[in-house]
């Protein structure tokens, strides 16, 4: 895969990345504020 | 002994500066052209004054042209990055105080420093009734600011004494061989960002929140040049609460997130580089992160500023990523972020103070420092407690295996001590004009870490010399110290060299 599908792929590789990252932190926190909460 | 500068020294410099002055000055073009599309002509006006005293700029350059060709000189190369910081600023600011949402120079001035530091603090009065335009500007100096307005210039006219220019900022990570494609490379990211940044949340606003297409693409263009530059300035004065809307808290967070990053790790991940997860810095921020976030909701849970889960996690998570990515957009007032106590505060101002990665757009001590840091604590509690002539071995990746030096730890330290010394000279300062310490601490770490957030201290009413020491504190805290000192030291010698 050469040109542009293989930059596209590359993006999107970076942005999936950022967007996990995000996801993950905010499950996180959920599970943290549901602690606190309860505590 | 001190060496006096030559009169050739003074030319180098005066004609770097005049050259990087004129082009952040050409930047004016982008909100002159909206000026002109929106006809407002008051602004367009305070542009083309701008852009012209950038060609002067330009012309003086060319008058003191050196006659010789330009020298590799590390000095050089920082005291024209200091010194572009401080002018910058000044030629910037002519629309902003034109605008007469200020009530003087200097208050204009401080916000031309913070959207160029991409700190966030400022001192505009009736924020929501200002020009599109000059917003647009306000927002561009965070973008050309983030950017590197000396990095800026690299991109296209890379020559000699480029690196000092580079590392001036507090870049040091080079990303290819040469620093020109390097910066190539770090407005290829930027760019591709602003596509899909500027894209996704003019969706947002012309779908979910029934904005016509320009006022989307408007309020969409300056939150993104804001998240992902970490600046954190926003069109209106309630911040990204204005929106009311999840969907765009979220996008925003991605690109503060990414804004976060650093460039090197940018490249990682689009070349698929293996092993990040043992990447030092990734695994500090990863761990700083968590535990402030945590450290701030479950103080926010403890206090009961907040009863719900939902709207816990959607204030806690989005604020302290803010102070963590050092953007400074938030979904609180003022009033309300200054009775975030106990915990909550801890988490907030140690977010604010770690910073996001090196050679990324954010501010602080930032995670590659405090990675090191720790490890040296660690190495040398483990020194301690071995045998006196065991050796420790230490190496650590950083996108490749590296081995901890002590000139490596100690210039890391001392960074990190300055650090230290300038958010308690802030706060010193702070209180002794009557602020508590809480606020002091609090909005000192805000400018010094390039942050933005504030708990009300900052404001047009505050006294001069505070001012004064938030802009140092942004400019400093911007250049990471070093070519700042560079810039004295070369103002000493040109008094006490020989």
């Amino acid at each position: 895969m050469n040109g542009w599908p293989r930059r596209a792929s590359k993006l999107a590789r970076g942005f999936g990345i950022e967007i996990i990252a995000v996801i993950g932190f905010v499950v996180f926190t959920f599970a943290v504020a549901i602690i606190a909460l309860v505590i | 002994m001190l060496i006096r500068p030559t009169q050739d020294d003074l030319r180098y410099i005066a004609f770097d500066l005049g050259r990087i002055i004129a082009i952040a000055g050409a930047a004016g073009l982008l909100p002159l052209g909206w000026a002109i599309f929106r006809g407002e002509w008051g602004p367009a006006g305070s542009f083309v004054l701008m852009i012209g005293v950038g060609a002067l700029a330009a012309v003086a350059a060319d008058l003191v042209r050196p006659s010789r060709r330009h020298p590799v000189d590390w000095s050089h190369g920082l005291v024209v990055t200091a010194l572009t910081w401080l002018l910058a600023p000044a030629v910037a600011t002519i629309p902003l105080y034109m605008s007469g949402h200020f009530a003087n120079w200097l208050d204009s001035y401080f916000d031309a420093m913070s959207g160029l530091t991409t700190t966030g603090l400022s001192l505009l009065q009736d924020l929501d009734h200002l020009s599109e335009s000059v917003n647009i500007w306000r927002h561009t100096l965070h973008f050309l600011g983030g950017q590197g307005i000396v990095l800026a210039v690299l991109a296209f006219i890379a020559g000699s004494g480029a690196l000092s220019l580079y590392q001036g900022e507090g870049r040091d990570d080079r990303i290819f061989p040469s620093v020109g494609s390097t910066a190539r490379f770090i407005w290829l990211v930027s760019a591709t960002h602003a596509l899909v940044g500027i894209g996704a949340l003019t969706i947002d606003g012309v779908f979910t929140q029934g904005f016509r297409f320009s006022r989307s693409l408007f309020h969409a263009s300056t939150i993104f040049m804001a998240a992902f530059d970490t600046g954190g300035f926003s069109p209106q004065s309630t911040s990204v609460t204005y929106y009311h809307s999840a969907i765009y808290e979220v996008i925003v967070a991605v690109m503060m997130v990414a804004g976060a990053m650093s460039f090197g790790l940018h490249h990682a991940i689009w070349n698929r580089t293996r092993k990040l997860g043992r990447n030092l810095e990734v695994r500090t921020i990863i761990a700083s992160l968590g535990l402030t976030t945590a450290v701030t909701v479950i103080g926010l849970g403890l206090t009961g500023v907040f009863t719900d889960a939902p709207s816990l996690v959607r204030r806690g998570f989005f604020q302290v990523l803010s102070a963590h990515s050092g953007t400074g957009f938030s979904t609180v007032s003022s009033a309300e972020l200054s009775r975030w106590s106990g915990l909550a505060f801890a988490g907030m101002a140690t977010a604010m103070a770690l910073g996001g990665m090196a050679s990324s757009t954010a501010g602080g001590v930032k995670a590659f420092r405090v990675g090191v840091t720790l490890k040296t604590i660690v190495d040398s509690i483990k020194a301690a407690l071995l045998p006196e002539r065991a050796i420790v071995p230490s190496t650590f990746t950083h996108f490749s295996s590296r081995r901890m030096t002590p000139e490596m730890s100690k210039s890391v330290m001392v960074i990190t001590l300055l650090y230290i010394g300038l958010y308690l000279f802030g706060a010193t300062v702070g209180i002794s004009y009557g602020q508590p310490l809480q606020a002091a601490m609090f909005e000192s770490i805000s400018a010094a870490a390039n942050v933005g957030l504030s708990v009300g201290v900052t404001s047009p009413s505050m006294p001069v010399m505070l001012e004064l020491t938030y802009i140092f504190q942004m400019w400093i805290g911007r250049l990471e110290f070093i070519a700042v000192f560079a810039m004295i030291g070369f103002g000493v010698s040109m008094v006490a060299g020989e």
